[in-house]
């Protein structure tokens, strides 16, 4: 029975209540609430939220490196989603959503900033992590400055000159 | 991302390796015996291997987004998406959602690879997921899951539900295991960087359990991947002491009446049969299995002048011409009662 209670005692990962994470991403993305109902969400140091599915049990072992996906991170001002999470849970989003021509789509991949200077989608009111979408679906999140869209796609995801679809 | 999923340390030298890469199937002569059709054997074991992707069902509606965006209608398949951008793709007969396709020499860095809408991977290594046939909602273990695609068919065959521990003793091969899980969207597996061999009883018991073991990985003679092919010359000496041990630990591990799928992606009975005669006792039962349009050869009952477990036949062996794949070798071994 020795590691029996290190998952909760020792805590690398800790299962926590769904609130506040799901209503702020509601909020933010103007999402059902119901969309995170049948998750369990966990959290592993301060600042990471992690959604997995509702019937998990990771038992009696430790340490654990990952359960299900990273929804959030929260150590900043601004909690910001994770791009995995934005392209599983970001599938109908109502606002704080910008769409993206190819050419844009291609550089937002590869973490370049878009701007929007002369047109109607710099006129939106954007706040915080806007979801960049392509051709229908989301790509990933960027934090929304005046008229533009910084990306967020992680070092390790981006690509340059990715090979993309066309409408 | 054709890189094979082994990791086996190369013990190759330059010399034994450019050797390798005229005389692909140097070494494997010691199973001749085993082999039905030898030449044509050799043959494909010289021919490259077809690059495979399998579409994501945890995906479907964001596929069915792109295809209507595109134009292509909203029952389009990822390899819809691919031929409509010049690949020529090819379903398999024996899996539905996966396909051959040609010319596609970056699948990494394609829109569909980046969104999680597919996956790679060698088209034999489709088979344990298969064979395993974990249901929604069950406890499974992957004792060694790295770089996760199998891990991956496990989860999704359980529809995201349950749990799966999908574990990796070694630190760089867990990164490649996450970011595959977490770009494929898959949420019902819990990612753990154990020893196999020490992993806790108490997080069992498991109702299955892959044990896809690190082997001398000759299967991969055909990978064009330079580290893949260094690899398959590696040698079978010295490597069943670690399997065995690996699948005594499993056993432990796993529930009465449970399976374990045991697999390896090489020829060398010392590291198939004659593991599982070692490490196996009366509570266990290798089961025979057919997985429909993909062919196999029987296992041995016999090896070295010594004679195994009867149940060894049972064993599936797929040799690279039987299917036009890489080599694998897969047992479904089930718990009969209490040990
Ligand atoms: C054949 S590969 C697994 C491929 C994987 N199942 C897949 O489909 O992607 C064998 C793995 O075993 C891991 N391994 C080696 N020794 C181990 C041990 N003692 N405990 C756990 N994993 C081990 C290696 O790091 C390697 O990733």
């Amino acid at each position: 029975m020795s590691d029996a209670s290190n998952f909760g005692n020792r805590s690398d990962y800790l299962q926590i209540e769904p609130e506040p994470w799901s209503s702020w991403w509601a909020e933010q993305y103007g999402t059902p609430t119901e969309l995170f109902d049948d998750y369990s969400f966990w959290q592993r140091g301060k600042y990471t939220i992690w959604v997995a599915a509702a019937d998990i049990q990771p038992g009696a072992v430790s340490p654990v490196d990952g359960i299900g996906i990273p929804l959030l991170r929260t150590g900043r001002d601004v909690w910001k989603p994770t791009s995995v999470a934005v392209i599983h849970f970001g599938r109908d989003v109502a606002r704080n959503v910008v769409d993206l021509e190819a050419d844009e789509a291609s550089r937002f991949l590869g973490r370049e900033a878009i701007e929007f200077e002369n047109d109607a989608r710099a006129v939106l009111p954007h706040r915080g992590y806007v979801i960049a979408r392509y051709l229908g679906v989301p790509i990933g999140c960027g934090l929304w400055r005046r008229g533009g869209l910084a990306s967020s796609v992680p070092k390790g995801r981006a690509m340059r000159d990715l090979e993309l679809p066309r409408a | 991302m054709t890189v094979s999923d082994c990791t086996c340390p190369s013990r190759v030298s330059v010399t034994q390796y450019a050797a390798h890469m005229t005389e692909p199937a140097a070494g494997l002569d010691r199973y001749r015996e085993l082999v039905a059709d030898w030449p044509a054997f050799l043959e494909a074991c010289q021919r490259p291997l077809p690059t495979v992707v399998w579409e994501n069902p945890l995906r479907r509606d964001l596929v069915t987004r792109v295809g209507a965006e595109c134009g292509l209608g909203e029952a389009a398949t990822v390899a819809d998406l691919l031929s409509c951008r010049g690949y020529s793709t090819t379903a398999l007969d024996w899996r539905p959602g996966a396909w051959r396709v040609d010319g596609l020499a970056k699948p990494g860095r394609t829109f569909e690879h980046y969104l999680g809408l597919m996956h790679v991977q060698e088209e034999v290594s489709l088979a344990p997921p298969e064979v395993l046939a974990a249901r929604p909602g069950e406890r499974v273990l992957d004792l060694c899951a790295a770089p996760g695609g199998k891990t991956a068919g496990i989860a999704i065959s359980m529809r995201n539900t349950g749990t799966v521990i999908a574990n990796d003793l070694r630190p760089q091969r867990l990164r490649p295991l996450r970011a595959n899980c977490e770009r494929l969207g898959i949420l019902n597996v819990v990612i753990t960087p154990i020893n196999g061999v020490r992993f806790p009883l108490e997080a069992g018991p498991f109702d299955r359990i892959l044990l896809d073991v690190p082997c001398s990985c000759e299967g991969n003679v055909r990978d064009s991947h330079p580290d893949a092919r260094g690899r398959a010359t590696a040698g079978v000496a010295g490597r069943g002491g670690l399997q065995a041990t690996l699948l005594g630990r499993a056993w432990k591990l796993l529930r009465p009446g449970g399976v374990m799928v045991y697999s390896t992606c090489t020829f060398a009975p010392e590291e198939n049969e004659v593991v599982l005669d070692h490490a196996l006792g009366d509570d266990a039962a290798i089961e025979p299995f057919e997985i429909p349009g993909l062919r196999h050869a029987p296992g041995v009952d016999h090896w070295a002048g010594k004679s195994l477990r009867d149940d060894c036949t049972n064993l599936a062996r797929y040799w690279p011409h039987l299917n036009d794949t890489g080599g694998f070798t897969v047992a479904r071994i089930r718990k009969t009662s209490d040990s």
